[in-house]
């Protein structure tokens, strides 16, 4: 009996899911950073390429290799970096930090394996220059690995070293930009690539480092994160839904035979729509950091004293007491965000009427921009009431929700390109929208449900490793890596294994 | 006639008294077909018996309590039972007036589902919502679920099991097996009988206020459930017999319809004994012989204590323990501490041993035990024309001195633990020949008239018959 009552203590338990939220919030930080930081460069350049008179296709062609290489990438790793987050927090919760750095290298490996094939077959029929692909390429790649690294930074609350790695990274790159286009005189455009590419390789190897640092015992279970998969491919499908619905609209208009351009051979995109809507995302981004703090304090107080009272033995109408609070701290901050993210949305929206048009912007565009800031506030506290929802492990809201807002968002504003330009934009906020409202309805539903969700919860157990052919073929892989380990041993690391071989020997007498 | 005997944590896995009168009865009447229905503690018992299994026995359905575990479950269904039978199920689980056959009903349609899903679903929740706010709203609510949750566990999944058919499903206790009974009955409308030998609610009542597993406010939730089970036994039986005239009140006290019940006793073979006899008076010498296992619940501590004040006045006086001593080692072990410590000589442990032969070289015998059925020791003690200083546990009462007959006196009774009075009694049948010999033939008259093993299975052999015609067999 003992071993069921401690089901719901395991799932809850103030350890396992601490970790657990930081990481999930961080990587929803990460999904979103690289576009920001793209659309910073990218103003960047303009301004900047523009004086020195560069040729202005080339340089839409470089906008858009670098927006293409933040984009894709973000939508390459979503879904992967969640499951990678879920083990590392199963790992810290279990004591098995030695199982971390291997999975690193597993992951790295894996995601390359997908993230590869498809760079390349993307380059492959390009007509643009071989360098410029080259390097396209090189800095899809390491954003793909960017992407894993920053899961697990996320457990190591080094924020400060890390942002000193990227800034280490940008000073490097702007060196090298300034060498290649002074000394070697190479080509400006590529030099941007080369020195973005160089900005995040140098991110990417001391992120790697300082992941080294923090996990020095190895043990050989290299891709067992994938054995995740089955148990959380939910949580795999929600992500990688709601990343691939923060673009879906877009692509939308890239089925558009007059908004669609075509670059080179290479990229679509429908400059006409996607510009207003890149920049309509950055008036998104307070919402993030209000809910990070409101989160870590007033809502996760209450959320830990909820389980606290289930897990630590109190009656009924206590439970239910900190029950009501938790809901009304949900509520409450919901609202406090809603209208902070309301003030900020306006002012966006009364920011871009006053600059976008000097940045080039036609009063449509203007509009469409003012439309996709609404879409966005829909968007962002959809967001907010749906990691609520996954708080209490309702994976199947999640996937309700964000199923939604992905084929919402593309189906939606679909429809709007059959509509006419009056539409464009109104697609989106629909999809934000009626996801919102749906969110609201579950998390209503779950909050009023709360428990049967709770107390009748399902009891699983862990099951003894079942012996599937994907288990099977792990566990190979896993054995393989040991051969190639013990090959490269060091006289040092032997002797380190040795002790610690011994050490557990003498353990198992004692 | 097909007779399903339902046994819960005896015959054919462990040996004493229950199991042997199990094992009298199946032999007593190879012209009926037996089913066991055996519930054993743990997985490793099963298929293990410790008898063997006669030829009449026709099939043994084995469940071990250690299987039945929660398992794999769905998140919180939602069974849509109707109003009628949820309101059933609320009483159920309240513990108030209460139809069962509304509960076999749900279970033989398995609109329940597996037990797990059961009591992990917002049925159960509710239910026990309800209990939770009517008796023990200020306890932890979370154990108060898995208690509660754990407690109806092995009822449930006993209900989900199928049920042998017979023609009389006769339990040796009430219980988990008094149910399944009851369950039986309605699936395959045999006819049930209860036997208790000794009182089940009350065993458990006092196993769960002794147990450490159990927190104290939650005692009262087990005893009430114990209770609910006695309930549905003692109400679909058809016969409930007693050993006892005690256990009969108990049964009557515990709800049981005064109609239903039977005092059957045990009985003994009387040839076995015929050799015995009394023993001719030896001055310089008495043997007081006790027929026990050398274990806690008979007490031999104050046995020792009483014999060591015994030699004070008797220095002749041997004492003779006969059984087993590897059961206890532990407790044997402390027995012979108390023994050196007393510095009391002639206290003999002869292990397991043939009684018949030791019992014509006693004079008269002890038995000091905390706790008793109907105990075989003093009725074969009795029938070998011994006197006995018994506690006042369970029948020795009445096997001494008789309920409603004439026989006389054939011993002594003292409280339990009372070395002095113990050894007083004692010390009175060692000094007078004559009464313990008068008292012995008492005894022996009393086994003769109403404990003899023949009269016993005759009262089984036409209550089975009985129940069988009325039921429509032939």
């Amino acid at each position: 009996m003992a071993g069921i009552g401690f089901q719901l203590r395991k799932l809850y338990e103030k350890e396992g899911v601490i970790p657990k939220l930081k990481a999930h919030l961080y990587s929803t930080f990460v999904t979103v950073g690289p576009i920001i930081l793209s659309i910073i460069v990218i103003t960047f350049l303009q301004t900047i390429l523009r004086r020195v008179g560069v040729d202005r296709g080339r340089m839409v062609e470089l906008q858009l290799t670098i927006m293409y290489s933040f984009v894709f990438s973000v939508i390459v790793a979503s879904g992967y970096c969640m499951l990678l987050s879920r083990y590392l927090s199963d790992k810290f919760y279990n004591n098995e930090v030695e199982d971390i750095l291997p999975s690193l290298y597993g992951a790295i490996s894996v995601i390359l394996l997908i993230a590869g094939p498809i760079g390349a077959y993307f380059y492959y029929d390009s007509t643009l220059p071989v360098d410029h692909r080259f390097f396209g390429y090189v800095l899809f790649i390491e954003l793909v690995i960017e992407m894993v690294l920053a899961v697990y930074i996320s457990a190591l609350d080094e924020y400060k070293r890390v942002s000193f790695s990227f800034l280490y990274g940008t000073i490097t790159g702007i060196v090298a930009y300034y060498v290649l286009v002074v000394f070697v005189k190479y080509d400006y455009i590529v030099s941007v690539l080369i020195a973005f590419s160089i900005t995040i390789g140098v991110v990417d190897s001391l992120l790697l480092m300082e992941i080294r640092k923090h996990f020095i015992n190895k043990s050989n279970k290299y891709f067992n994160f994938l054995k995740y998969y089955t148990k959380f491919y939910l949580i795999f499908f929600i992500n990688f839904f709601y990343t691939v619905g923060l673009y879906a609209h877009d692509f939308a208009f890239w089925t558009h035979d007059v908004l669609r351009h075509h670059v080179a051979e290479t990229f679509i995109y429908a400059p006409y729509y996607d510009f207003p809507a890149f920049y309509a995302f950055i008036s998104a981004i307070p919402t993030l950091i209000i809910f990070v703090v409101k989160v870590e304090t007033d809502f996760f107080e209450q959320y830990t004293n909820y389980f606290t009272m289930i897990n630590k033995g109190a009656c009924y109408e206590d439970i239910e007491v900190a029950k009501k609070k938790m809901s009304l701290t949900i509520y409450q901050n919901i609202v406090y965000i809603m209208q902070m993210q309301l003030f900020f949305s306006l002012v966006g929206i009364i920011v871009g009427m006053l600059f976008l048009p000097i940045a080039g912007f036609t009063s449509e565009m203007v509009t469409i921009y003012s439309l996709s800031v609404i879409g966005f506030y829909f968007t962002i506290i959809m967001f907010v009431v749906m990691t609520m929802i996954l708080y209490f492990d309702d994976k199947k809201s999640g996937l309700i929700i964000s199923g939604h807002f992905v084929i919402g968002s593309f189906v939606y504003s679909y429809i709007t390109t059959l509509l006419g330009p009056a539409f464009y934009g109104l697609g989106f906020i629909c999809a934000g929208a009626i996801s919102l409202v749906i969110a609201f309805h579950r998390l209503d539903k779950y909050l009023k449900e709360i428990d049967y969700r709770i107390f009748c919860m399902a009891i699983s157990f862990e099951k003894e490793e079942e012996n599937t052919l994907f288990n099977k073929a792990i566990n190979r892989f896993n054995k393989i890596s040991i051969i190639k380990e013990e090959l490269t041993y060091d006289e040092e690391t032997k002797e380190e294994l040795k002790a610690e071989l011994g050490e557990g020997t003498v353990e198992k007498e004692a | 006639m097909r007779i399903c005997l339902v046994i819960e944590g005896s015959y054919p896995y462990i040996k004493g008294g229950v199991a042997s009168w199990v094992n009298t009865v199946i032999r007593a009447f190879p012209e009926h077909d037996f089913v066991l229905y055996t519930i054993c503690a743990e997985d490793k018992m099963l298929g293990v018996y410790k008898y063997d299994i006669p030829e009449n026995v026709v099939e043994i359905v084995e469940n071990s309590l250690e299987c039945i575990k929660f398992e794999e479950s769905s998140n919180g269904l939602r069974y849509n039972i109707g109003k009628e039978k949820d309101e059933s199920l609320t009483n159920f689980f309240l513990g108030e007036e209460f139809d069962w056959f509304d509960l076999f009903e749900l279970m033989k349609e398995k609109k329940l589902g597996n037990p797990t899903d059961f009591l992990m679903s917002q049925n159960f929740f509710d239910y026990a919502k309800k209990i939770y706010d009517k008796e023990f709203a200020t306890t932890p609510f979370t154990d108060f679920i898995w208690t509660i949750r754990s407690m109806y566990l092995i009822l449930f999944y006993i209900l989900t099991q199928p049920v042998p058919e017979a023609d009389i499903y006769h339990s040796v206790a009430t219980g988990y097996a008094g149910v399944i009974a009851a369950y039986g009955k309605y699936l395959c409308g045999g006819k049930t009988i209860i036997t208790e030998h000794g009182i089940y609610t009350r065993e458990r009542e006092g196993e769960i206020i002794k147990a450490k597993w159990v927190k104290g406010y939650w005692k009262e939730l087990w005893i009430k459930f114990f209770y609910s089970l006695s309930n549905c036994s003692y109400k679909h039986a058809d016969a409930v017999t007693a050993l006892f005239n005690m256990n009969r009140t108990l049964q009557l006290e515990l709800g049981c319809p005064e109609e239903k019940i039977l005092t059957i006793p045990n009985g003994v073979e009387l040839e076995r004994f015929a050799d015995v006899g009394v023993r001719e008076n030896n001055p310089d010498e008495v043997n007081i012989g006790a027929i026990v296992r050398v274990v806690e619940i008979k007490d031999i501590k104050t046995m020792i204590h009483a014999f060591a004040l015994v030699k004070k006045e008797v220095p002749y006086a041997k004492l003779y323990i006969m059984g087993p001593i590897d059961e206890d080692p532990d407790y044997y072990k402390e027995c012979i501490q108390n023994v050196e410590m007393l510095g009391v000589k002639d206290v003999i442990f002869t292990g397991g041993v043939d009684v018949v032969e030791y019992l014509k070289i006693m004079d008269f015998l002890l038995l000091t035990s905390i706790s008793e059925g109907q105990p075989l020791a003093v009725m074969e003690g009795l029938a070998a024309k011994k006197a006995f200083v018994t506690t006042n546990v369970g029948d020795c009462h009445d096997l001494l001195f008789g309920f409603e007959d004439n026989f006389g006196q054939a011993g002594y009774i003292e409280y339990v633990m009372d070395h002095v009075a113990i050894a007083q009694s004692a010390i009175k049948l060692c000094n007078d020949y004559e009464l313990r010999t008068q008292m012995g033939i008492n005894g022996y008259n009393r086994i003769e008239a109403m404990y003899q093993k023949k009269d016993f299975l005759k009262q089984y052999d036409d209550l089975y018959n009985k129940l069988y015609a009325e039921k429509g067999g032939k």
